[in-house]
């Protein structure tokens, strides 16, 4: 009897990478909470006229957003470069996929992994930032692993896709800045969506992207834990995007 | 009767208008070591790559140890090992390491890899550098470790893919060895090469493919008696003269004149040689002999050098 699924056998090596070249992490993870803070905190606190919004700072109003933009950009490129390399460059990936494992394990096993890792990454942004702002959250904060989760696992699949279909890394830097950039920033990481004209609003607030953003900020800021439709939501889109990328990778595999 | 491991009937795979594989027929009985001889691109990795389930075949059929190449392939993965033509190491694992992970992707249970594993680094002579980065491995070392990475989980069944192209000298004839090995335990293997003298020591019967289809199959003994005769003349001229008169000697079993080169396969090579330089010594600048080699099947069965 198997007790444990290959692709969670996947999951742990790739955990295993992680944590022993974890150093690359942590430079990441310490500076871009401090980039953060200066930036927004030094850079536009500092103006005579303080930029609010709906009663908050500036720097508190983009921050959840951006902590979210960081975990999905670490989900998208950490999968989608990890697939590309293995198959393309260290040719490790014919190993696995000439084991016993089908095309939905290894497609679970590598969105999984680069879930875990961007929400480990994003919990511990968190932790600085909370360390070094002036700032005490509401207690839903506690419920942000299951929003980043989700969020991570929507843009490790549509990374994963790319890293099976693309040839060459170069290319999964500059269509993973379409994909990520656009979306997030539209989805009102900057700004309330509420000032967009009305169609164009109600249009993006229908994009998850958008839902992860609004999510993020009721746990972050306003205290409130009614996530439950942005979770589904995120949650059912991220499964489609995982069967498609399952079709994709037996189609490019499996040819 | 050995049992029969790999049946393939009709099998066909085509990419659009090529035809990578083309109606192949095959049986290999269990422990025969089964080479798939012939030039790039003649269809053998894709014939592998089939039997493993990473290909879908257009047409036909094939079962490895009983189960469906294509229904069953997760299982077909679980008894057969794969040696593919490039290394698969993971870079950031020690070799130790990197066939753990291969057990455990296999669900193999701590108990039973610790002891595989020990069996296959000693196989492949690799046991004292178990906690080396693959990184440092030369190229040699490689190539050993990916065929113990497919032996981890002990297969019933071995694919090596052109196992020693890029290799030394001296690093091929190591790993012949260890194939040689393997057999001994009873393992069927299926390899494609296209060096003649590694299928000729290696495999008890060999199937020359060529286009996608396998044009000769036999033993090496057996395919080399499809040239009739004990030598292979090969001469050289300046394209000046008619040969059609050798045809007519009883010494001439089989012959074939290009512009400037003549094959002769004869059973009695020092009255031919005899004859060519005594009728023929103005215009021929060099004269060679050698016994019939699977090279020399291959070219007399398709007209084209094997390594092309």
């Amino acid at each position: 009897m198997n007790a444990v699924n290959p692709a969670l056998r996947l999951v742990e090596k790739e955990l295993y990478v992680y944590f022993k070249t974890y150093y690359t992490e942590l430079t990441y993870v310490i500076l871009f909470p401090f980039l953060l803070v200066w930036t927004m905190g030094v850079g536009i606190g500092r103006s005579e006229d303080p930029v609010t919004i709906g009663g908050y700072d500036y720097i508190e109003f983009i921050a959840p957003g951006i902590i979210l933009m960081s975990v999905v950009t670490t989900a998208f490129f950490n999968t989608g470069f990890i697939m590309l390399f293995e198959k393309e460059y260290q040719g490790s990936f014919d190993g696995v996929i000439t084991c016993p494992i089908s095309a939905g394990e290894v497609v679970m096993g590598k969105i999984l992994a680069g879930t875990i890792k961007s929400v480990i990454n994003g919990m511990i942004i968190i932790l600085i930032i909370l360390l070094v702002m002036d700032y005490t959250p509401p207690w839903t904060i506690l419920l942000s692993p299951l929003i980043l989760f989700v969020s991570a696992l929507f843009f490790a699949a549509i990374g994963l896709m790319l890293g099976v279909v693309l040839k060459r890394g170069y290319h999964l830097g500059t269509i993973g800045n379409i994909v990520v950039l656009p979306p997030t920033f539209l989805g009102g990481i900057f700004f309330e969506v509420d000032n967009l004209p009305d169609g164009v609003a109600d249009a993006i607030r229908l994009s998850p992207v958008t839902m992860m953003i609004d999510g993020t900020r009721k746990l972050f800021l306003f205290g409130d834990a009614n996530i439950g439709i942005e979770l589904v939501v995120i949650f059912v889109t991220s499964m489609l995007l995982y069967l498609l990328a399952t079709k994709i990778f037996e189609r490019e595999v499996i040819s | 009767m050995p049992e029969t491991v790999i049946k393939i009937e009709k099998l066909a795979k085509h990419f659009g208008d090529l035809k990578a594989v083309n109606q192949v027929d095959l049986e290999i009985p269990k422990g025969e070591i089964f080479g798939l001889l012939g030039p790039n691109g003649a269809g053998k990795t894709t014939i592998i790559r089939m039997l493993i389930g990473l290909a879908r075949p257009t047409s036909g059929t094939a079962t490895v140890a009983g189960l469906d190449i294509v229904k069953d392939s997760v299982e077909v993965r679980r008894i057969v090992g794969v040696v593919p033509q490039t290394n698969v190491l993971d870079r950031e694992l020690t070799v130790r390491a990197n066939l753990v992970y291969h057990a455990k992707l296999h669900s193999m249970k701590k108990i039973r890899y610790e002891k595989t594993i020990d069996n296959a680094l000693e196989l492949v002579g690799m046991t004292d550098r178990q906690d080396a980065d693959p990184i440092t491995l030369s190229g040699g070392m490689k190539r050993r470790m990916t065929i113990a990475k497919a032996l981890v989980h002990e297969p019933e069944v071995l694919f090596l893919d052109e196992p020693t192209t890029g290799l030394d000298p001296q690093s091929k004839r190591a790993l012949w060895e260890r194939v040689s090995a393997l057999s001994k335990k009873g393992i069927t293997m299926i390899l494609t090469t296209h060096y003649m003298e590694e299928a000729e020591l290696l495999c008890d019967r060999i199937g020359i493919i060529d286009q996608g289809r396998i044009i000769a199959l036999d033993t090496p003994r057996g395919l080399k008696k499809i040239l009739k005769g004990e030598a292979v003349i090969d001469a050289t001229h300046d394209g000046t003269v008619d040969f059609s008169v050798l045809k007519e000697k009883d010494f001439t079993e089989d012959m074939e004149v290009g512009p400037d080169t003549l094959r002769l396969y004869t059973a009695k090579k020092k009255e031919a040689i005899s004859y060519l330089l005594s009728n023929f010594g103005d215009s021929i600048s060099s004269v060679d002999f050698h016994e019939p080699t699977l090279e020399d099947v291959f070219l007399h069965l398709t007209g084209k050098e094997l390594r092309g």
